[in-house]
């Protein structure tokens, strides 16, 4: 892909963390029914929203806080995640929003891998 | 008859400096952290940044608080007092970020405030204390200073290999 092309990523947040994925993965956005399940990023309050995700294995549901849209990115703000960071699968790169890097998921990976994270995962600067 | 002592002295005298007879020193990057005082090789040190929007990564190790942008550059974000086993930072505003670097490999570290460079000579470092705990093995050794608190001496190259390395192996 060349750095001057454009790519939809559909913005949503789980627990206080911004992330995007690629807004093509999404079928739909849905209330979620009954309580919001745990996922490898962590598990979304009530009157959460669920990304309903297309994957080979048939595709289920990534509970989440907020979806807050799509944006078009140019494929030049993208990055790989460092080294030292140890991208997990589901952490595929990171967009860069001006200084700001926002992680970015692919979420039939989160599907495949539920488990939920530890505490340290969801800590904030102050 | 004996040679006199200035020939002597002469004889035995060396065509140029010798390097031992110089004081060997190094440049140091010092900061504070916490309740600590600690220099890294200053040629390890790339920039002194502000601390920008910091991004937490999923199941990151403990150490590494997260990913910040710079120049369009992601850096993996470093807790030295957490990778040290000597506490944890706080990220405020009076924080500062430096850019260290090891071979290809750069990471932002914490710090609470910056000293700046000071030269410190070789023979002023002494040996880190024996029986040292899990942090020891990175450091270089401790500089005492009269009238402020000691300087301890980190080998940056190696604790950022170290931190690449644990954190792959996680």
């Amino acid at each position: 892909m060349r750095a001057d092309e454009e790519i939809d990523l559909l913005l949503f947040e789980v627990g206080g963390e911004l992330y995007g994925a690629e807004a093509s993965q999404v079928q739909r956005i849905e209330r979620v029914r009954g309580s919001p399940r745990p996922n490898s990023l962590g598990r979304a309050a009530d009157g959460a929203r669920s990304l309903a995700v297309g994957a080979s294995e048939g595709g289920d549901r990534v509970d989440v806080d907020l979806v807050l849209g799509i944006v078009t990115v140019s494929a030049g703000a993208l990055r790989r995640v460092p080294l030292a960071a140890r991208p997990r699968p589901y952490a595929i790169g990171l967009w860069l929003d001006r200084e700001r890097p926002v992680v970015l998921i692919d979420l039939p990976e989160v599907i495949t891998n539920p488990s939920p994270i530890s505490g340290d995962a969801t800590r904030k600067p102050e | 008859m004996s040679p006199s002592p200035l020939k002597e002295a002469l004889s035995a005298a060396p065509d140029a400096p010798v390097a031992a007879g110089a004081r060997p020193e190094r440049e140091y990057f010092c900061f504070r952290i916490g309740e600590l005082s600690m220099g890294v090789p200053s040629e390890n040190v790339r920039e002194v940044i502000r601390p920008g929007p910091l991004t937490a990564l999923p199941r990151a190790a403990p150490f590494l608080i997260g990913v910040t942008g710079h120049r369009g550059e992601v850096l993996p974000v470093i807790d030295l007092l957490r990778f040290l086993g000597k506490g944890e930072s706080r990220v405020g505003p009076r924080s500062r970020l430096f850019v260290g670097l090891a071979e290809n490999f750069s990471a932002a570290l914490v710090t609470d405030a910056v000293a700046g460079l000071r030269k410190v000579a070789r023979q002023d470092i002494l040996p880190a204390p024996m029986g040292g705990d899990a942090g020891a093995e990175h450091v270089l050794g401790v500089v005492h200073r009269k009238g402020e608190p000691s300087l301890t001496l980190l080998n940056l190259a190696k604790l950022l290999g170290s931190a690449r390395q644990r954190a792959v192996v996680r």
